[in-house]
């Protein structure tokens, strides 16, 4: 399989602008939440399709919650943000200021479906503005499936490539963390990494 | 003719398709300015498409102002991505009220559409679907769920209660069973002491004075001694058996057991 080469100094621009779209996402939130809410992503990495399916089952062993945001145009692929269901769950009940241990049902999967359009169009804005990049995109989809079906049941290949940015959620006491996944075709990593190259010579 | 009334010619005859979806539709440019407002959302905000389109959007409703809401859609005129707003965080957008006098609840979607007349220009298209019976039944199904919870909860409570009396209740009747059967062996031990005493005292006196007898043949005084023997054994008993103050068993036959003297009076 062909892969991407990526120097540091590119993945860590990656990183700045995935750090600067989760904080106007964080932005967002605090205007429209009582609770306060920091987003910062630690690391960016890039993997096989493969090896990501392993890394959702690592990073959830049960049901796994993601909100999907299909894009198309000088690069085309899906962004998503995903948790443990248990984990989204929590992070609704705080938001909403309602008690835990409720069940993911339709509203509740709305409000998660809201908090990762915000976030993730936070993201693709980010790339898209400092890129001079242009997408068409669908309309966010809330997915929620076992994480060993994960693949499957989301719009996703293994031969896909995938952008995958860790995101620590601090909201008061809750903790939570959960990933930015932008998956694309192995064309499209390469494109990106042109596109950066371009923009900042590197 | 002006810009903004171009585009409302032109998006009334072009989405006319939209006016029989059972979804609330409005198009608005950059500055609000509403371009197309279909006859769901006409229906339900008693707002006919004469009477708004043309308008700004905000002015008419001005609860569109909400916090974030302008920050979120503003990319939307440059493409940006579509814009989600749940009907948890926001009930509506466009405030609707149902013919119950309730309030709807909404769930809305603000996508980008691109203009046909001007490059790179887009307007606003918001879908608004009535999340409010869907939000009842939701509510409706926490309120049984809760309920439900509670009274396994209760029931438990109730159960562990019960419970813990059940193992009172026994407790408290050893313990008086345990008091009766003290008191029932107070009372013989009592009553065989007395009983005993008196015959004891009877003996012993009778030994001592056979012990002052003289040419009593020293085989007879043998015998007498290994009476006198048995007999302070038995006063060692009946001493016993007045100190006797808690119930104390001991094993005598596989299925039998015998007041243990020692223990019960030590």
């Amino acid at each position: 399989m062909e892969s991407a080469i990526i120097s540091t100094e590119q993945l860590e621009a990656i990183k700045e602008l995935c750090n600067i779209g989760v904080g106007k996402g964080a932005a967002v939130l605090n205007s429209m939440l009582s609770t306060h809410i920091s987003l910062n992503v630690p690391y960016v990495k890039i993997i096989s399709g493969k090896d990501f399916r392993q890394e959702v089952k690592a990073f959830a062993r049960n049901s796994i919650s993601a909100v999907e945001l299909a894009f198309k145009g000088n690069i085309s692929g899906a962004a998503q943000l995903l948790f443990p269901t248990e984990t989204a769950s929590s992070l609704v009940s705080v938001l909403v200021e309602e008690g835990d241990d409720l069940d993911m049902d339709a509203l509740r999967a709305g409000t998660f479906c809201e908090v990762g359009n915000i976030v993730l169009n936070g993201v693709m804005g980010s790339i898209s503005n400092i890129l001079d990049l242009s997408f068409e995109y669908s309309v966010p989809e809330y997915i929620e499936t076992h994480s060993d079906n994960f693949m499957k049941d989301s719009s996703l290949s293994e031969d896909s490539h995938v952008l995958l940015a860790r995101t620590r959620f601090t909201i008061d006491e809750l903790d939570i963390e959960g990933d930015i996944a932008l998956f694309m075709q192995i064309a499209a990593i390469n494109k990106l990494i042109e596109t950066i190259e371009e923009k900042f010579g590197f | 003719m002006s810009s903004s009334k171009m585009d409302i010619s032109s998006f009334s005859d072009k989405l006319n398709v939209l006016n029989y979806v059972p979804v609330g539709i409005c198009i608005f440019d950059i500055n609000y300015t509403v371009l197309f407002w279909n006859k769901c959302l006409a229906h339900w905000t008693r707002l006919n498409s004469s009477d708004i389109v043309g308008k700004n959007l905000s002015a008419k409703f001005p609860s569109i102002d909400s916090p974030g809401f302008h920050e979120r859609i503003q990319y939307i005129f440059t493409g940006g991505p579509p814009v989600l707003f749940s009907s948890q965080l926001h009930s509506s957008i466009i405030p609707c009220v149902l013919s119950d006098g309730s309030s709807m609840i909404q769930k809305t979607v603000v996508s980008a559409i691109p203009s046909e007349e001007r490059d790179s220009e887009y307007f606003a298209l918001m879908a608004i679907e009535n999340a409010t019976e869907l939000s009842r039944k939701i509510s409706e199904y926490r309120m049984l769920r809760n309920k439900a919870m509670e009274e396994v909860n209760l029931r438990k409570k109730i159960e562990d209660e019960l419970r813990e009396s059940n193992n009172a209740l026994l407790e408290h009747q050893e313990t008086i069973l345990k008091q009766e059967r003290l008191k029932v062996l107070l009372e013989m031990a009592g009553a065989t002491a007395h009983e005993l005493n008196q015959p004891l005292m009877t003996l012993l006196g009778t030994i001592e004075l056979i012990h002052m007898t003289q040419d009593v043949p020293e085989t007879i005084l043998g015998h007498f001694n290994n009476i006198e023997k048995s007999a302070r054994r038995i006063a060692d008993i009946v001493s016993k058996i007045q100190k006797i103050r808690q119930y104390q068993t001991k094993q005598y036959l596989h299925d039998v057991s015998i007041i243990d003297l020692t223990e019960s009076s030590s």
